[in-house]
């Protein structure tokens, strides 16, 4: 009880940290589009979450990239080829967690410890099991109970356990995971009905003997990840969002300069994130780079768009430009269709109409001052 | 279950032959830090259950009695078999080396209940904490998953599996006063389809009155328990279903469970008999026991800490109690648990990993204002 009070107020001021941050950039960008529109909308609008994350387990997570060192209890050091399983499991988390959760790492001495049979508290169905008590400072335990143990329908068989793995064995290195994927936070995946989206988690309330589906996985399903991703944002503004998410997004645009001279060129620089919603929990308003934006134009007055071009990434995260030049006025706009391979919704941004002239407005005129000034005549 | 191969009898000179078969697999070992050799253990000459004037097992014997499963691992880590050791206080009476197909229950009159299974047939014993001895009750063909004393005649009950499917066959009585008798069905086999997906294991818990047996059956993700009136042979179950893990214990017209959960923290839950509902005592926990008597939950909130949550079932009052070590752990039992104390009606087992396990009586503990 006592560590976890201590506990819970830094991860919250971790959180509100990192949405400040957000916050401020937010901002920044705003002033630094003094002289351009900007405006932000989205399309899909709600940031509903489909498909179903992982529910939670527990409430508090670890910092974000926390490495978490584990050692072997020395009353259950286990067998070498179960150690091997098990440290697999560890680094399979750091290489499929795509997002900033918590690595395990077997270290020589650490609070958290892994026992192999020796007194298994797990529930007398259970073949494995952990306690998350002590997060985000250690783990209680993970336990997995020794090759043979008797259940009634027979004895429990890990396949890295026999020479020659054989069908109804337990593959360990994904037993491990699961578990690893309990400590993270991650609860049960709730399965649609007939089971067809199990490999969707390797967190499952019931692991599967070889050789059925996803016996053997050794990455988080999608599922797995998508709640990682929640609860603990992306490792960079580049990685994709899981498919089991279908989060809605913001597209801003800002145009160097609305009313330009003829020939001369502006820059258009949209900035993508996250949609903010409480729903999307930490990745709200995250920025999103690498995506596809593309630029569209139409006429004053007309309803069709076209596509001028596709932005190029900007140094800052979220960040896309495009250099044109414009050959007469039209109105500009952004649009980030839904991409095939993340889930996140299309959006597009407000409307920005740079007006080509072949004069200059008079000084303090228009709100929007032109950033590339030229020695244009003034306007009558 | 006619065609059942039950031994016929436990005739005298048959009895005396398997108990010298088994006894051939006993051995003396070095007590835990090689301080001591345990005597070699023996055969009971007769069965060590104590009992009164009347007939009636004696409970209050032995006291400080324990036992404790470990296993054993082969070199390539597997289990190779199961070593028990039992004893009372910081000695050890007695130790075995069993197969891996063991389980061990009680002690309650210095008395443990030993099943275990050579992949030939199942032996139930009774194995004294006092005597350092063991009686054998009876053998099985079929597997003997789980075997606990009935206090109220020293029977034991036993659930079975079918040796070759390892199917269900339900839990029965063995070893009456009546000894000839064959063993009687308790408990049938749970139906097909009751329960999604092949059993993994199956508890028994008598209630303290002896009236009521609870028989849970697990697949890999929940339970089903039903209660059986023994009294009433034939009548049919209470039937507790929904989401539920572990057995915890009866208190009162209760039954205590563990929620179904991935691991710990999980909460415990408390079903009413009388209408099979659940409802929560606590919401999370890493570890639970609940008295005899059914009068309190003690449950670890924070398994790094040195308090343990007390709570009275009858009036729900909760108090963080001391006097659990900061190393002991509440011990769950069970058909899984790997070591039982002899325990009075108000206490819990406790234990630190590899210890001899200890009772703790919460009604004693000096409160945390």
């Amino acid at each position: 009880m006592i560590s976890r009070s201590f506990s819970l107020p830094g991860r919250v001021a971790t959180r509100l940290g990192a949405f400040q941050l957000s916050r401020r950039l937010y901002r920044d960008l705003v002033a630094a589009a003094a002289a351009a529109t900007l405006a932000i909308t989205s399309l899909g609008g709600s940031s509903t979450l489909a498909h179903g994350p992982d529910p939670l387990l527990g409430t508090t997570p670890w910092d974000q990239d926390q490495i978490v060192g584990y050692q072997w209890a020395p009353w259950g050091v286990p067998p070498a080829w179960m150690a091997t399983a098990i440290d697999a499991g560890a680094a399979d988390v750091g290489e499929s967690r795509h997002s900033r959760a918590a690595k395990f790492t077997r270290v020589s001495s650490a609070t958290s410890k892994i026992a192999y049979g020796g007194g298994v508290p797990c529930s007398s169905y259970g073949i494995a099991c952990m306690n998350r008590t002590g997060v985000p400072d250690h783990f209680e335990g993970m336990w997995f109970r020794p090759h043979g143990w008797p259940f009634d329908w027979g004895n429990l068989r890990w396949c890295q356990g026999l020479s020659t793995p054989a069908n109804g064995c337990y593959d360990a290195e994904n037993v491990a995971l699961d578990e690893f994927g309990h400590i993270e936070m991650l609860g049960h995946h709730v399965n649609n009905a007939d089971e067809s989206d199990f490999v969707d988690s390797v967190v499952q309330f019931a692991a599967r003997s070889r050789p059925k589906v996803g016996w053997n996985e050794h990455v988080f399903g999608r599922c797995d990840v998508a709640r990682l991703q929640l609860e603990y944002a992306l490792s960079s503004s580049a990685d994709k969002v899981s498919t089991c998410l279908s989060l809605g997004t913001s597209l801003s645009i800002v145009a160097g300069a609305t009313t330009i001279g003829t020939g001369s060129s502006v820059r258009v620089t949209g900035n993508l994130k996250v949609g903010t919603s409480s729903s999307a929990k930490l990745l709200s308003g995250d920025p999103l780079s690498n995506r596809s934006i593309a630029l569209q134009r139409k006429l004053p007055g007309a309803t069709t768009w076209a596509t001028v071009g596709a932005l190029s990434p900007n140094t800052s995260a979220g960040s896309y430009g495009l250099t044109i030049t414009p050959p007469q006025t039209y109105d500009y706009r952004l649009l980030f269709a839904t991409p095939s391979g993340e889930g996140l919704l299309a959006s597009s941004s407000s409307t920005v109409r740079i007006t080509v002239n072949d004069c200059a407005p008079a000084a303090g005129a228009a709100p929007n001052m032109p950033v590339k000034d030229m020695p244009l005549p003034p306007c009558s | 279950m006619s065609g059942r191969r039950w031994s016929m009898s436990l005739a005298p000179p048959i009895a005396v032959l398997a108990v010298a078969l088994v006894l051939s697999r006993f051995q003396a070992g070095a007590e835990a830090g090689g301080k001591a050799t345990p005597p070699v253990a023996g055969a009971c000459a007769a069965s060590p259950i104590a009992r009164d004037a009347a007939g009636k097992p004696k409970r209050d014997v032995g006291p400080g009695s324990w036992w404790k499963l470990t296993e054993r691992l082969d070199r390539a880590g597997a289990m190779a078999g199961r070593q028990l050791a039992v004893g009372r206080g910081g000695s050890i009476a007695l130790l075995l080396d069993l197969a891996t197909e063991t389980v061990a229950s009680g002690p309650i009159g210095g008395v443990v209940v030993v099943a275990t299974d050579d992949e030939r047939r199942s032996e139930i014993r009774l194995v004294s904490s006092l005597g350092a001895c063991s009686w054998l009750v009876d053998q099985s063909a079929d597997v003997v998953r789980g075997a606990i004393l009935d206090p109220g005649d020293g029977s034991v009950l036993a659930h079975l599996v079918d040796r070759q499917t390892r199917a269900d066959l339900g839990t029965w009585r063995f070893g009456r006063k009546d000894a000839l008798a064959e063993p009687m069905l308790v408990a049938p086999a749970l139906a097909p389809g009751a329960i999604d997906g092949p059993i993994w294991i199956t508890d028994l818990r008598l209630d303290q009155p002896g009236h009521l047996l609870a028989v849970q059956s697990c697949t890999d993700s929940g339970c089903l328990t039903r209660l059986f009136d023994v009294r009433v042979p034939g009548k049919g179950p209470t039937v507790l279903a929904g989401g539920q893990g572990s057995l915890l214990g009866f208190a009162g017209g209760h039954l205590l469970t563990w929620a179904a959960c991935p691991g710990f923290p999980c909460g415990i839950q408390s079903w009413d008999i009388a209408t099979a509902k659940a409802t929560s005592v606590l919401d999370r926990a890493d570890a639970a026991a609940v008295t005899l008597d059914g009068r309190f939950v003690v449950a670890s909130t924070d398994a790094g800490a040195v308090h343990t949550l007390r709570i009275e079932l009858g009036s729900g009052t909760r108090a963080l109690i001391k006097g659990i070590s900061a190393d002991d752990l509440l011990l769950p039992v069970g058909v899984a648990a790997t070591s039982g104390v002899q325990l009075g009606a108000d206490e819990i087992p406790v234990g630190a990993p590899g210890a001899n396990p200890h009772s703790f009586r919460p009604a004693a503990a000096e409160v945390i204002p």
